[in-house]
């Protein structure tokens, strides 16, 4: 119903043959906005940069670090996605930590702290190189996953950026030399989880729970 | 597996509805429909929204209900003294969607809104805050990030709103200082309107702002500069916001002028538009809409422009407390590219049976630019004081 088809290059190409004037000069910018009034965005060719730093306030921010959600001051599911920074760490470094009731049995990753067990958890959202294999991707899609955003996920042209920036090595920066694909496009098989194998534990009942987090234990002399 | 995504799912749908709730927003629809051509005929705020003043409760006991009724706070049972008001609203709202994500739809019935509001005058000088439980809050089990040094529980309780102003008069000149969103756009009370957080004023992310401004009936003007919530680790936005608008066809219509200008981590934003809204009283119906060009300028990279805007139009019909209000909103988040925006059209019916009470039914039909077409419906019990 509100799937919009491109037409912008169609009168593009109307505009070419009537005029034989450069179609590019048609699609200027009063004729995209006024395009966009009635749905249609101009061009079909994506010219934003696939760079963390368009993506991360373009379209992270806005989108999913709304107050209640994964801003600073909710930070649902130990995410933080406010800012650039801080959101490219959360996808890609952040440990997360978490209360749980004492149990007899002390996991490796948990220690106890008044009176309750603080567990820490890694979390790998992104696999450089691999959209498939991101699990960002995969709840932008809601493909396996629970959609995210949950109440108004993201147009395919800005799903389609992610991927992009991701099979480019998904780097904070452009320079950055790493991550780096090598040419080709495979995911990292070190220590991050695929898809499938995103694990974890649910905090409140135990159960295990589809949200990209795995057991870390701490590192000696590490918090 | 399948329950832990639904319960994933209800907490989703749960977080998403109410990162758009507890918006105590005015009603536009009421400005010329009523006769009151300004915001703060019923509002103690310059620019309207939140705590209702005598005359907003009378209209609410008087005209604005199906059972007229007492309007007053607690429906007269207590008297205040003169310089002191309070307020309150409650809100119960059942929730249901379909994002054709996995365990769709998701159903969820929770309290939406706990707030308390409280106004302290002295002559032209006054104190108004608005404080209340968030409807939604970190739980104490759930992950926080290592780095986030806000404590866990801190964001259980919130001060939306918290002002000193000075205004000599309901109509001139006033100021005021505090947390608060800047005057900006139409403001609608409805919970599934995306607008207002498109264009940065998104639930409970205000900003501290020093504000001005002008009231008259002919036309009014606010200029805001803005910063960052220090406080409540909420928007990091520093910058100025004006809006102005002028009423004529004896004042059943308004053009309102408006842009603002923020610097945010990692970009910049410029947001210019327009706003209008028309009273045609044969048929009582409320036309408006509201139009935003966005600039939005990352920091190192290539800048976006993007559109932001409604129409919509409320109608209310003979039987008083009823108002009939559908909308369609477009968000094109880079005008220059296709497939990536999205449309929705909203209905929703407002049912004010007796003062202080409204039922809203709210439907949304969402279209996401090469991705699903979902629904999302609320029915809200409000009752307010």
């Amino acid at each position: 119903m509100f799937r919009h088809r491109p037409c912008c290059a169609a009168l593009l190409v109307r505009a070419q043959t009537m005029t034989n004037q450069n179609p590019r000069a048609f699609c200027s910018t009063l004729c995209c906005f006024v395009a966009s009034l009635i749905g249609i965005g101009c061009g079909e060719t994506d010219a934003r940069p696939p760079q963390w730093a368009f993506i991360a306030p373009a379209i992270i921010a806005p989108n999913c670090a709304t107050a209640s959600c994964h801003s600073k001051g909710a930070a649902e599911s130990g995410l933080d996605l406010s800012e650039p920074d801080v959101a490219y760490h959360s996808l890609f470094a952040q440990t997360a930590q978490f209360r749980i009731p004492v149990s007899p049995t002390v996991p490796p990753e948990c220690k106890l702290d008044k009176g309750a067990m603080v567990c820490r958890t890694g979390r790998v959202l992104v696999v450089p190189c691999s959209p498939d294999q991101s699990r960002l991707v995969n709840m932008l899609r809601g493909r396996g996953a629970q959609r995210m955003p949950p109440d108004r996920p993201l147009p395919i042209g800005d799903i389609e950026l992610i991927e992009r920036w991701i099979l480019q090595g998904a780097k904070q920066n452009p320079s950055d030399l790493t991550p780096s694909c090598g040419g080709a496009v495979a995911p990292d098989a070190g220590a991050r989880p695929s898809v499938d194998a995103a694990p974890t534990v649910d905090a409140r009942s135990g159960a295990v729970v589809d949200t990209g987090m795995t057991a870390v234990q701490d590192a000696p002399g590490g918090s | 597996m399948r329950s832990n995504f639904h319960r994933l799912a209800v907490l989703g749908l749960f977080a998403a509805i109410v990162g758009h709730a507890q918006s105590a927003q005015a009603y536009p629809q009421w400005q010329f429909s009523t006769g009151t051509t300004r915001c703060n005929q019923c509002h103690y705020a310059p620019g309207g929204g939140g705590l209702i003043n005598d005359y907003g409760r009378d209209a609410d006991g008087d005209d604005l209900s199906t059972w007229q009724g007492d309007g007053s706070f607690l429906h007269g049972a207590a008297t205040l003294p003169s310089f002191v008001k309070l307020g309150a609203d409650l809100r119960l709202a059942l929730a249901a969607q379909d994002n054709g994500g996995p365990e769709q739809p998701a159903f969820a019935v929770f309290p939406m809104q706990l707030d308390g509001h409280i106004r302290l005058a002295f002559e032209a000088f006054s104190f108004q805050a608005i404080g209340g439980v968030r409807g939604q809050v970190r739980r104490t089990d759930a992950p926080i990030p290592s780095e986030n040094i806000q404590p866990e529980n801190s964001s259980r309780i919130v001060s939306r709103e918290h002002w000193v102003s000075w205004q000599p008069e309901a109509r001139g000149y006033y100021a005021r200082a505090g947390r608060f969103f800047a005057p900006f756009g139409l403001r609608l009370a409805e919970h599934l309107v995306y607008v207002r957080r498109d264009l940065g004023f998104n639930t409970l992310q205000e900003t501290y702002n020093v504000s001005a401004g002008y009231l008259e009936n002919q036309w009014e003007a606010h200029v805001t500069v803005f910063g960052p919530d220090f406080l409540q680790a909420g928007t990091r936005e520093a910058g100025v916001a004006a809006y102005g608008e002028y009423r004529l066809l004896d004042e059943t219509a308004a053009v309102g002028l408006q842009t603002k200008y923020a610097l945010d981590a990692g970009f910049d934003r410029f947001i210019g538009g327009a706003v209008g809204k028309l009273h045609i009283e044969p048929v009582n119906v409320l036309l408006m809409g509201e139009a935003n060009y966005v600039r939005l300028i990352p920091d190192g990279v290539t800048a976006v422009g993007q559109f932001v805007g409604l129409v919509g139009a409320s109608w209310f019909p003979p039987v008083r407390g009823i108002i009939l209000t559908g909308w369609v909103e477009r968000l094109q988040g880079d005008i220059a590219t296709a497939d990536t925006g999205s449309s929705a059209a909203t209905a929703s019916l407002s049912w004010f049976p007796y003062p202080h009470t409204e039922i809203q039914a709210v439907d949304r039909v969402q279209g996401v630019d090469g991705a699903v077409t979902f629904n999302t419906f609320l029915l809200q019990l409000h009752y307010f004081m």
